[in-house]
């Protein structure tokens, strides 16, 4: 590459990242299948409704990100604060009509759908802060004074509005992204430093002032889940129990006693993994990490291959977005980092989620169809 | 680094010309790259192997972790998840029934409510007792006082009827529950309740049949596993088809639910009129020793035991001691008569009523001089039985005794059987052997005299007297037949045996001792028997046990009954305070078991019936002779066919009755211990109830008759 003259515009079938493309169609054949062990009647062949209802989210995300596949990047970039405004404009939204379920607000009823804005709000996140870097290139990279500006204009609103929710899961995962963004378009290893010393500090200062009883909780039973078997600690060692059981081989689809007779809370959702180890045993555990590790590494390749700065920080933030959803929700599961209510993409039952994801990677599949096509030359 | 806005030019170039768009698409992406390939961009690339770098460390930390909880599974998990995902449900089978031998319910197991509280559960103990009270119909502080213990399983009410559980329920008190238990129902109350006996709160049988063939009837609890869910709900019941057969067997008795009945009442009645202590009265079947009846006053309910004297529970019949009097002297002549020492013409001198003995005199109530031998059992003499008893010796006496069965248990299937006292004869003083010989100084049980009765008038064998017929599973199929098959041993000769039941017969005659247990419509023999009663070491004045054991009828005898009173109060002798109740309870029996009345005097009603069906037969006779003449052919007459009564629930289903004669309506009804009332001559024309209703024992049934009616055909 490195030559203006090697740049090559791909359209149409021809020049689909089937890759990336197989990846997604593999995860959701998997993800369809889970569920349907998930939400299995502790007796019978019955398939749930809630499989159905899922299979259709499925068919209108993968209609919307061929959508998204052919819509030109720069049409993305145009609209991105428009987009980041809307959001917001909901996220105001769900705080003020928004009913409490389980003492926080999420969900806008929108007959018959229940929308779920802070889903939204990361890949919004995404747009506006790729848009906005991407024409601010600086050479001698990024400080934390010349963070404020961006951080004060697109994370601060969000990170605020989902905290009031309040959705700490989300606002820590808004952070997460606008960090790597911005360590993407050369944050200083200094300052990347004193953010480390900063955080390090920070956290159980945190835990102390800033969480909520609820949530403090959440931290204790990931250092020692036993202390309270039936309670805090439930969720994660049924979980674990569950992974454990699967041994090798799993116990074969619908076979996951753990899962059939329902001792996992959330186990069609967020500890949807859980199921889907109990049942496929470490060898299916194993294909499904590779699986996103694959996904991931391909989406770091597009933003590699992207043929303009925004459409390279708009793939790497989607990829950071896929990446921590998935990093969060596996290490929740696998007790290596507190139980938060982060799905795992493409296979946790939830429309939002799935619609979402498919977004991202409709948009990660129109970067990559106009990628520079070094292998051309 | 610059940008521009794609032109909505360039943006329809991209549908209408493909080369015109490709050229500007370069155009402009070109720039883009020259922007991209800056120091800025090679960081930019710099970074992304570092995001690079960073996921692969994540990944490999969860795949670490992941081989870590997926692999590192011990035994102990695996242990832990069974004992989670399945539990073992033991479930109690419900208890068998016991029904009589037509299959009459005695004793069934009903499920109640039981209330039960988890006091953790409860929220407001005070509140929940509050509400509680008025529907348990209990204290609100004993209540409040249960609701506050600190375990997780208290009882609040224990089978409460279905009401109450309702309004438990529609409470919806929190940690209030209402389980389902067993309960023990004896439908008719004290019927045979010393037979039956009963059985706790927590379903173990305590007393008589209940105790002795608790296991049968209680059947073995069903083991199985089942998968449960996180709720503890159970999710599978794969078990359950296996858990029939474990289900507890009925018991089918030999007991007749209208005998018993018939027994009990005439029992009651005659205690009650003779101000007695005590009594008991039973049937047993003279060929099999089954036993029909076992009536024993006074009673309790089993359904509240808990309530009754304790001494009620015992079955007197099988369980008391008592010296028997002029009973016995039927086993003194038998004897005799079988080593052919006596005739029944024989005259034997009673001694004007007093008899010396050594320094005793034997007294007669009645005295006499010269007697026949069938005389002195007509009139119970003492002076002459003791006579004949003088020509057998002690020893023998005590042998013929023993080999009646006196002395020792007769074996029968019930709990707390006595034996009797029968002293060896090497003891005996000579006034001892004497009054041995007419019942007193030897102590006998009502089971052991009625068995050896049995012996004396079937023919002389042995019987076995037994309360239990069947077993019978679930499906009411028969699991072990229990009546005795073998033929009894002999006991006295067949002709010995026919001797006696005539001389017992003249008993009932108009100037025997026996003429108030004659009956109207059936032959009978007996003997009556009043015994001294001891108290304090000596025979007491004026305490009795007063008795009568007859049979019927007298050629071929089918039922021997015994009726002991013991100390009635206002009248003493056997024949007058046991011989109506020995009258009542028969009769009742006989036409219950279908026994043709054998007596010459027919009673009215049913002579009428009897020459109306002779002249409808005759006239039939006739008619058919006609018809055949007429149709040349010899075709057989058509067969009457008998409807049957089908046993229902305490009660019956009654069959069309239509076509029969008279008498075969009213053998059917009798017996099945309905009353039967006739109207007209002729066939039955019309019922009332009709046909296929349910009708209970003893009701009424009434058969209207036309001489015009079809006879039944099949």
């Amino acid at each position: 590459m490195g030559d203006a003259g090697n740049i090559e515009v791909r359209t149409g079938g021809r020049h689909w990242d089937w890759p990336m493309l197989l990846t997604t169609m593999a995860l959701l054949v998997i993800g369809l299948a889970t569920l349907a062990a998930a939400t299995a009647a502790p007796i019978g062949d019955e398939i749930s409704a809630r499989v159905v209802k899922q299979a259709l989210f499925m068919g209108v995300g993968l209609v919307v990100m061929v959508v998204f596949a052919f819509v030109d990047a720069r049409v993305f970039e145009q609209v991105a604060y428009v987009v980041y405004g809307v959001v917001l404009v909901l996220l105001l939204a769900v705080l003020l009509f928004a009913p409490e379920v389980n003492g926080s607000q999420r969900w806008l009823p929108l007959g018959g759908f229940r929308l779920q804005p802070s889903e939204l709000a990361k890949i919004a996140l995404v747009l506006a802060a790729a848009r906005w870097f991407s024409t601010r290139p600086r050479e001698d990279g990024w400080g934390l004074k010349e963070l404020v500006q961006p951080a004060a204009m697109f994370l601060l609103p969000m990170a605020a509005l989902t905290f009031m929710e309040p959705d700490l899961g989300t606002t820590l995962f808004l952070c997460f992204i606008f960090a790597g963004i911005s360590f993407v378009v050369g944050l200083r290893w200094r300052t990347m430093a004193i953010l480390v010393v900063i955080g390090t500090i920070a956290a159980p200062l945190a835990y102390q002032f800033v969480l909520t009883d609820y949530q403090r909780g959440r931290v204790d039973t990931l250092f020692a889940p036993e202390q309270a078997p039936k309670g805090k600690g439930y969720q994660a060692i049924q979980g674990r129990w569950a992974i454990g059981s699967g041994e090798v081989w799993g116990k074969g689809w619908r076979q996951g006693t753990q899962g059939r007779l329902k001792f996992l809370p959330e186990q069609h959702t967020d500890f949807i993994f859980s199921v889907y180890a109990e049942e496929r045993g470490f060898v299916g555990s194993m294909v499904l990490l590779f699986l996103y590790f694959g996904q991931m590494l391909l989406g770091l390749l597009v933003a590699w291959n992207a043929r303009d700065r925004f459409s390279s920080l708009l793939a790497a933030g989607i990829v950071t977005v896929l990446f921590c959803h998935v990093c969060i929700n596996l290490g929740g599961v696998l007790g290596l980092l507190p139980i938060t209510g982060v799905t795992l993409p493409l296979l946790s039952y939830g429309g939002s989620s799935i619609l979402t994801t498919l977004v991202g990677i409709g948009m990660l599949l129109s970067v990559s169809m106009r990628r520079m096509g070094s292998e051309r030359l | 680094m610059s940008y521009r806005r794609p032109s909505p030019s360039g943006r329809r170039s991209a549908v209408d010309a493909n080369t015109k768009r490709l050229r500007s698409e370069r155009q402009s992406t070109r720039r883009r790259v020259d922007a991209v390939v800056t120091p800025d961009g090679l960081a930019f690339r710099t970074r992304t192997g570092a995001v690079l770098l960073v996921f692969g460390l994540v990944w490999a930390v969860h795949i670490g972790r992941a081989a870590y909880v997926g692999l590192g599974g011990d035994e102990r998990l695996v242990k832990r998840l069974h004992s989670q995902h399945e539990r073992v449900v033991t479930v109690a089978p419900q208890r068998g029934s016991i029904l009589d031998r037509l299959g009459r319910p005695l004793a069934v197991s009903v499920e109640l409510g039981s209330a039960y509280a988890d006091p953790s559960m409860v929220e407001d103990p005070a509140e929940a007792a509050r509400l509680l009270a008025p529907v348990l119909g209990a204290e609100t502080e004993d209540l409040e006082k249960k609701l506050n213990k600190s375990g997780r399983f208290v009882w609040l009410g224990r089978q409460i009827d279905e009401a109450t559980s309702e309004g438990i329920r529609a409470l919806g008190i929190d940690g209030v529950r209402v389980t389902p238990e067993a309960h023990r129902e004896y439908p008719s109350g004290t019927l045979a309740a010393q037979v039956l006996g009963f059985v706790g709160t927590d379903g173990d049988g305590l007393e008589g049949l209940e105790a002795r063939y608790d296991s049968q009837l209680m059947g073995d609890s069903f083991r199985y596993t089942v998968l449960r869910d996180r709720r503890r709900r159970a999710t599978n019941y794969e078990g359950v088809l296996a858990r029939r057969s474990t289900e507890g067997q009925s018991l089918v008795l030999t007991l007749d639910h209208g005998i018993q009945h018939r027994a009990e009442m005439s029992l009651d009645a005659a205690v009650e009129r003779h101000e007695a202590k005590a009594g008991f009265a039973m049937v047993m079947d003279a060929n099999t020793g089954a036993l029909l009846a076992v009536a024993s006053n006074p009673r309790f309910d089993p359904n509240s035991f808990r309530d009754a004297d304790r001494s009620t529970w015992k079955n007197l019949a099988l369980s008391m001691n008592f010296e028997p009097g002029s009973t016995m002297k039927s086993f003194v002549v038998a004897e005799a008569l079988e080593r052919d020492l006596t005739t029944p013409d024989e005259r034997i001198y009673c001694e004007k009523g007093r008899y010396k003995i050594g320094r005793n005199v034997v007294h007669d109530s009645h005295p006499e001089g010269w007697l026949t031998m069938a005389d002195v059992v007509k009139k119970s003499s003492n002076v002459g039985t003791v006579k004949l008893a003088e020509r057998l010796g002690p020893a023998d006496l005590e042998e013929v005794y023993r080999r009646f069965g006196f002395g020792s248990r007769t074996g029968v299937d019930l709990y707390g059987e006595e034996g009797g006292i029968l002293h060896s004869s090497a003891g005996w003083a000579r006034i001892t052997f004497a009054t041995h010989a007419f019942g007193q100084g030897v102590a006998v049980t009502g089971l052991q005299m009625a068995s050896a009765y049995c012996a004396l008038i079937n023919g002389g064998t042995k019987v076995r007297p037994h309360v239990l017929a069947q077993v019978r599973d679930i499906d009411d199929l028969v699991v072990e037949d229990l009546r005795p098959t073998t033929e009894g041993e002999r006991v006295i000769s067949e002709e010995t045996s026919a001797a006696m039941r005539p001389l017992l017969e003249r008993v009932l005659e108009k100037d025997g001792t026996g003429w108030r247990a004659a009956m109207g419509e059936y032959t009978a023999g007996g003997k009556t028997g009043t015994a001294q009663k001891v108290k304090d070491g000596r025979y007491a004045k004026g305490l009795y046990v007063s008795s009568f054991i007859g049979f019927a009828p007298v050629d071929e005898p089918k039922v021997v009954t015994y009726v002991v009173l013991d100390e009635p109060m206002n009248k003493y002798y056997g024949g007058t305070v046991a011989g109506p109740v020995f009258r009542e309870v028969t009769a009742y029996a006989l036409r219950s078991l279908g026994v043709p009345p054998d007596k010459v005097e027919e009673p009215e009603a049913l002579a009428a019936i009897r020459e109306a069906e002779e002249q409808e037969a005759e006239d039939r006779k006739k008619r058919e002779r006609k018809e055949r003449k007429e149709r040349g052919g010899d075709a057989a007459p058509p067969a009457d066919s008998l409807p049957t009564l089908v046993a229902d629930a305490g009660g019956w289903i009654l069959p069309d009755l239509s076509g029969l004669s008279g008498r075969d309506a009213v053998a059917l009804l009798a017996a099945a211990g309905l009353a039967p009332v006739v109207n007209g001559t002729g066939l039955v024309a019309s019922q009332e109830p009709a046909a296929t209703t349910w009708i209970a024992s003893g009701d009424t049934v009434r058969v209207s008759l036309d001489a015009a009616a079809k006879r039944r055909r099949r």
